[in-house]
This record gives structure tokens, C-alpha cells and sequence, in this order.
């Protein structure tokens, strides 16, 4: 069982075992060290950026300490790092790296590069929302703004999701149906610094679910190879990028698959969606990321309450799980999708994705509900999900719903008295 | 009446400045016309491709893009022709017209249809004359208005200034490419082209998954380029004075395609994948290189 030198120096052995059965008290940012750790990752290039920071640092210090036996480079942007990132990946190495928010979009152009060489690195991205104005608070944005890359993108919700995420997301990645990178993302604050406990499972066990990286062509002296060719006839350039659209559409079933052994390894069960209190709800709202335990808690509110309601968690958003999500949806009287994030001109980005899903279904819902909530951080309380059930119970009945965005009485005051203190009015 | 013409030559023969000056030259005479070019990596010598259509009605705004269909080709550089990669004749009408820059008579180049009407000038030969260097945009634009016959010359005088001052030719070199241009609008005779048909109906297929090891974009296979001989757009072909030369091997190091190498103490040059850059020429401390008019493809 699980026998690191950090735990069994710090702790007694007697508090070893409960460790191991109820796990410990860790953050995200150190769990997503963790399974970069257990992963037994080559190489990480890295480059710091709030609130990301924290996997780095747990990282070095362990390579430091000769825990750990990566090679960390800090680089000098997250453009070169992700660079380095991918071209480290084609040289054959397992390739970890994390980011957040602006450094995200630093680093962007090289996304579709890396993808588009196939090269499965794991990138954490540490969602921040995006300036300006300028905030460390999350929403999906930095995140949902790589939907288009061909990377593998997985959101988690807790500590815990983020380990398994990150293990899971190497299989899928390297598996040579798929070939293509991952994003695990979690939440800054409510899950990088929040700590909860995290099994974290022994390396011998890691080993046999995770195999050594096998790259299919790696880059070596003895075997000269161009990758990333430039491609001057335009049926090649759709040709390859077909081919990695229908790649990244067998993720679905590689990560089912995965999941299916993850469980028989380590006990714990995943699929590309999460049903809450779902199969025979009415009402069913749709949420991603660390907000959806809040969303949770309100639908158990709202249960004992008498309300028909669920939760359907959308926990793979590239490839997007459409069967998934329309056989979830499918029958319901009436959805609500919460975006944390705003689209300026649209609305949420989740929105058209989920009603393109049910869009040719004979029973669907008869209303879906646009709602912005979250976004920049801010927080979502029961109250505010409550009035998002009544809003579906209301457009039920008719009418077209617009983007709502869920802001409290509080907060509007709040934003009052600090626009006097700012602007003067 | 509607004429579909596509150009074919390489980075740095005008090509996409021949299907402006025509394209221009229709519009100042009063037809619909539109003209767009198509390359990839911007560098002297990769194959290139324009269009022009010329219609007496407006175009239809369906008209746009690549010319699957042309009843008017120009091919600016006869190596093309064997190219299976550009395949200049694809789609060419039957009855059409197919204009080559070439130094040899029409007979000599192999050419796979016989429904068409072939022309073949020596623009290289006149440029040179006329203009003292080997861009063929002025002679060719001049060509394909000639060709299609419905272009005065006062019209092709004018489109050809307008397009020239915007690329900043001006003052003697101005003058230089209109008499070009005019010699070569003489030289040669209008063809009637028949209308452009839409060809043969295209099926459409299903693309479905493919191993990774086919769908990586990446080149794996070694020593593929000795296939492609890149030496075939050479206009001038260096040759080496070997009694002059003092086997000193600084041509070796300056050829940019390194393709000068010592066999037994003397250079000698790939003629397979030499691009006439002539740069060996000019770095030859004791004058030992010379070079040649390339008349035969290589
Ligand atoms: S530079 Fe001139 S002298 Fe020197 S090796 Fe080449 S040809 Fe001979
Ligand atoms: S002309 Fe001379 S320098 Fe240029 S490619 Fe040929 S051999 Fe090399």
C-alpha cells in the first residue's frame, strides 16, 4: 500500500492506516501534485501564475527532496512552456504542466499546435476568470476557451476528482485511439487552496493501471522525423483534422473504459457525466466545476422540500458526451443550464451545446433555461438556484427565456457602495 | 461568353501579377471580371496559381475561388507541365487554349491532349530583350488578353501601368514591360474559346476513423526529397571553369542549397536540385563560374 517518504516520515503508523482508508487533508493544487507524482511524470516545464503556483512548488520541493525523479524547467512564458511542454511529448516523455487564466491564453496559439501534433501532454489548468478587470476568482472562461483545440477537456469538482481526473486523463490521452492531449480543470480558491481529504493511491498500483508512455513515432537522432508538416494541399489539412475530430470522439468510450478499471483498482467510480438525485427528476439543472456541490445541496434542499428536481454534472466537456447528455436530458419537463462563464453577445457557452444535444429529440424538454451564475466567483447560494427551478416552473407555462444572471439584492448593494467609493456616484 | 483562365508558374515569375494585368485589362474594358491567386510558403520557385474570369455579364456571386474548369490555361514554366503535383492541364475544356513559356518549338513538348489549341512563345527569351530580366508578368498578362480576344490594346496598356505603378515599377522599367507587353500582345492570335461546362459529377464520400500511425501530420519517411528534383525551374545553370578553378571551396560553403560538393578536389554541382540562384557565381574569388541560359528542363 501506499508508502511515500513524506507521509510515513511525518506520521506514526497507526495514523498511516487511516490515512490510507480515509485519505488526507490536502488541496487541490497539491492533489493535482500528487497525481503528477503517482503518474511518475518526465518532465514538467512550468512557469508560476496565481493561482496555479502551488502545483509547481509542491513539485520542485518533492524533486528536491529526490521524491520525485522529474525534470522541472521553469521557462520563460507560458507560450514557451507549452511549447516546450509538446515538443517534450514528441521526444517521447510523459509531460505535466499547469497553468491558470492569463497564462492560458499566453500559451494559446500552442494548444492547437499541441494537439495537432498529438502530443497527449496533461495540462492543469487552475480556472481564474479572465481580465480585465482583473480578479484571481474563478470561472470557466480561461477554460471553456480551449474547447476548440482537440484537446481532452475534464472538469473536476472536488480534491479528490482532481487526482483521479489527472491518472485518467494520461490513459485516455496516450491511448493510441485518442493520441491527444488533456485539460483537467479545477476551480481556483474552491478547489486549488481548498483542502479536503484526498486518497492518494500507492505508486505500485498507479504503475499497473498507468503504464509507462509508449509514443508511437518519438523524435530521435537515429530516426529523423518532421512534425507538425506544413501542409500546402487543403484536403490534408482536412483530412488531419477529421481524423482528430473522430480521435477525440472515441474519448468518450477510452475514458468509459478507463473508468471502468479505475473502479476496480482504486474503488471509485467515474463517467463523463455525474447524475445527482436525476433519474426520476423533473426538473434538472446542469452545472460543471466545484459550484455543482453547491448545486447539490440545493437540489437535497429542495428534495426533502417536495420539488422534483436534479442535477446532471457535465464532468468531460471535449469530446462533448452528447449521448450522454441527451439520454440524462431526454423526457425531463424542463432544464436549466448554469454557465459559469458569460459569452458577451451569446449568453453561457454550455447553453446551444446542451439544446444542440436535444435539439432532434422527440421528448425533450419542453423549456431550456440559460442562467450566468458565478462568474468571476461570485458566490451562488441556495436561494439563487431555487429561483432558477422557479424560473423553469414559470416558462413551463410560456414565454421565450432570455440569459438570466443570478445576482443577489446583497451583492447589487454591495457593487452600489463600491461604485460610490470608486467613481463618486 | 464567359473566360476561365488559370495561370500556372512559380513564386517569382508574376504569375499572380499576369492574371491582374488581365483581370484589370477586362475591367477597363468594360466586362465583369474578378482575379485571386493561390500559394503556399511564400519563396521563389514553389508552384503558383492564378485565376481570372472575365464575363460580359456580372459575375454571379456563386463565381469565387479555384478554376476547376478554365477554357484558357498559362503555363509559365514549361517543368510544370511534368508536375503531378500542380497538373497545370487538369480540367482544361476541350477546344480550349494553352499557352507555354517554353524555349522549345510547340512539337518538342509533350502535351496529352489533342483537342486543344496549343501556343508557345519563348517569354523569357523577350523578357530578357525587352525588359533585361526574366519576370514574365507583363508578357503573359499580355499574352492571355490577346489570347481571349476580347482586349484593345489601349485597355491592356492601361491595366498593364495600373498594376505596375502599384507594385512600384516606375519611370524606364515602366516603359520597358509596356513595350514588352505590346511585342508580346503582337506575337501572338486570338482563339476562340468554347464556354466553360461543369465537369463530370463529383461523388462524395464518407471519411471515417484511421489508425493513428496514417493520421499523425508528420513526415517519417527518410530521404523522400531526392524525389523531388527542385532543380527544375532553373532559369540560368552555372558551370564551372575547372582549369580556373583554384578548388579553394568557398562556392561549397555559399550555395544556399548546398548542392556544390568536392569530388576528388574539385566542385561539382547537383544539377538535379540546383536552383540557378547563381550566388556560386558571384562568391568565385577567381571568376571560374559561368553560367548559361537553361534551354531543356532539366
Ligand atoms: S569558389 Fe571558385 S575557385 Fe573556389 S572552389 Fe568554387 S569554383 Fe573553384
Ligand atoms: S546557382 Fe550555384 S549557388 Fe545557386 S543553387 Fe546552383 S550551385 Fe548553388
Amino acid at each position: 500500500m501506499m508508502r511515500t517518504k513524506l507521509i510515513s516520515e511525518l506520521r506514526p503508523r497507526r495514523e498511516l492506516a487511516s490515512s490510507i482508508i480515509r485519505g488526507k487533508m490536502m488541496t487541490g493544487n497539491v492533489a493535482a501534485a500528487w497525481a503528477a507524482r503517482l503518474a511518475e511524470v518526465d518532465y514538467i516545464p512550468a512557469y508560476p501564475i496565481t493561482p496555479q503556483t502551488e502545483i509547481i512548488e509542491v513539485l520542485s520541493h518533492w524533486i528536491a527532496l529526490g521524491e520525485m525523479k522529474a525534470r522541472l524547467t521553469i521557462l520563460d512564458s507560458e507560450h514557451s512552456m507549452l511549447t516546450a511542454a509538446g515538443t517534450g511529448s514528441l521526444a517521447g516523455a510523459r509531460v505535466f504542466t499547469a497553468t491558470s487564466s492569463q497564462g492560458l491564453l499566453y500559451g494559446f496559439e500552442m494548444l492547437y499546435n499541441i494537439a495537432g501534433w498529438r502530443a497527449p501532454i496533461i495540462l492543469v489548468n487552475v480556472s481564474r476568470a479572465v481580465a480585465a478587470p482583473i480578479t484571481l476568482e474563478p470561472d470557466h472562461n480561461d477554460f471553456l476557451s480551449t474547447r476548440d483545440t482537440g484537446f481532452i477537456l475534464l472538469q473536476a469538482e472536488t480534491c479528490q476528482e482532481v487526482l483521479d481526473l489527472i491518472l485518467l486523463a494520461y490513459r485516455v490521452s496516450e491511448d493510441r485511439r485518442v493520441l491527444l492531449p488533456s485539460i483537467v480543470n479545477l476551480d481556483g480558491f474552491h478547489l486549488s487552496f481548498t483542502r479536503e481529504p484526498v486518497k492518494t493511491p500507492s505508486i505500485e498500483e498507479v504503475r499497473s493501471f498507468l503504464p509507462r508512455y509508449a509514443p508511437p513515432y518519438p523524435f530521435r537522432a537515429s530516426t529523423p522525423s518532421t512534425k507538425g508538416t506544413p501542409v500546402l494541399r487543403p484536403p490534408l489539412y482536412s483530412f488531419f483534422k477529421y481524423q482528430m475530430y473522430l480521435s477525440s470522439l472515441n474519448a468518450v468510450k477510452v475514458f468509459k473504459e478507463a473508468c471502468d478499471e479505475f473502479e476496480a483498482y482504486f474503488a471509485r467510480r467515474y463517467d463523463v457525466v455525474e447524475k445527482y438525485m436525476l433519474d426520476d427528476a423533473e426538473y434538472v439543472l446542469v452545472m460543471m466545476g466545484s459550484f455543482a456541490s453547491i448545486g447539490k445541496k440545493a437540489v437535497k434542499i429542495m428534495r426533502e422540500e417536495g420539488f422534483s428536481v436534479g442535477l446532471l454534472k457535465l464532468r468531460m466537456i471535449r469530446p462533448f458526451p452528447r449521448q450522454d447528455v441527451r439520454r440524462a436530458l431526454e423526457g425531463k419537463r424542463a432544464v436549466a443550464v448554469i454557465d459559469q462563464n458569460i459569452a458577451p453577445g451569446l449568453g453561457g457557452i454550455l447553453y446551444p451545446e446542451i439544446c444542440s444535444v436535444l435539439y432532434n429529440v422527440v421528448n425533450k424538454p419542453k423549456i431550456i433555461l440559460p442562467v450566468i451564475g458565478g462568474v468571476g466567483g461570485k458566490t451562488i447560494s441556495i436561494d439563487e438556484i431555487r429561483y432558477v427551478v422557479e424560473l423553469m416552473k414559470k416558462y413551463e407555462i410560456g414565454g421565450e427565456p432570455e440569459p438570466v444572471l443570478l445576482f443577489r439584492e446583497d451583492e447589487l448593494r454591495e457593487v452600489k457602495s463600491l461604485l460610490r467609493i470608486g467613481v463618486g456616484e | 461568353m464567359l473566360i476561365y483562365a488559370r495561370f500556372h508558374g512559380r513564386g517569382g515569375q508574376g504569375v499572380k501579377t499576369a492574371s491582374r494585368i488581365l483581370g484589370n485589362a477586362a475591367h477597363l474594358e468594360g466586362y465583369y471580371t474578378q482575379d485571386f491567386p493561390i500559394y503556399g510558403a511564400e519563396r521563389r520557385g514553389a508552384p503558383v496559381v492564378a485565376f481570372t474570369r472575365i464575363s460580359h455579364e456580372p459575375l454571379p456571386l456563386s463565381e469565387r475561388g479555384y478554376i476547376f474548369n478554365p477554357n484558357l490555361i498559362l503555363v509559365a514554366d514549361e517543368s510544370l507541365l511534368s508536375d503531378p503535383l500542380v497538373n497545370p492541364l487538369s480540367g482544361l475544356q476541350s477546344g480550349g487554349a494553352l499557352f507555354i513559356n517554353s524555349s522549345k518549338p510547340a512539337d518538342k513538348i509533350r502535351i496529352d491532349r489533342d483537342d486543344v489549341t496549343v501556343v508557345v512563345e519563348d517569354l523569357i527569351d523577350l523578357s530578357l530583350k525587352y525588359v533585361r530580366k526574366t519576370v514574365l508578368s507583363t508578357g503573359l498578362g499580355a499574352v492571355a488578353a490577346k489570347l481571349t480576344g476580347l482586349i484593345r490594346w489601349v485597355s491592356l496598356e492601361e491595366g498593364v501601368k495600373e498594376e505596375l505603378i502599384e507594385i512600384g515599377v516606375k519611370g524606364e522599367m515602366l516603359e520597358k514591360n509596356i513595350l514588352f507587353a505590346k511585342v508580346c500582345f503582337e506575337k501572338v492570335h486570338p482563339v476562340s474559346l468554347p464556354s466553360p461546362k461543369l465537369g463530370e459529377p463529383m461523388k462524395i464520400v464518407e471519411v471515417s476513423w484511421m489508425p493513428t500511425n496514417l493520421t499523425i501530420p508528420e513526415i517519417r519517411k527518410v530521404g523522400n526529397t531526392r524525389v523531388r528534383k527542385t532543380g527544375n525551374w532553373r532559369i540560368f545553370k552555372p558551370t564551372i571553369n575547372h582549369e580556373r578553378c583554384t578548388k579553394c571551396g568557398i562556392c561549397v560553403i555559399y550555395c544556399p542549397e548546398g548542392v556544390i560538393t568536392m569530388m576528388d578536389d574539385e566542385p561539382e554541382i547537383d544539377y538535379d536540385n540546383c536552383k540557378g540562384c547563381l550566388i556560386c557565381f558571384n562568391e568565385c574569388p577567381v571568376k571560374a563560374f559561368n553560367y548559361v541560359r537553361e534551354v531543356e528542363a532539366a
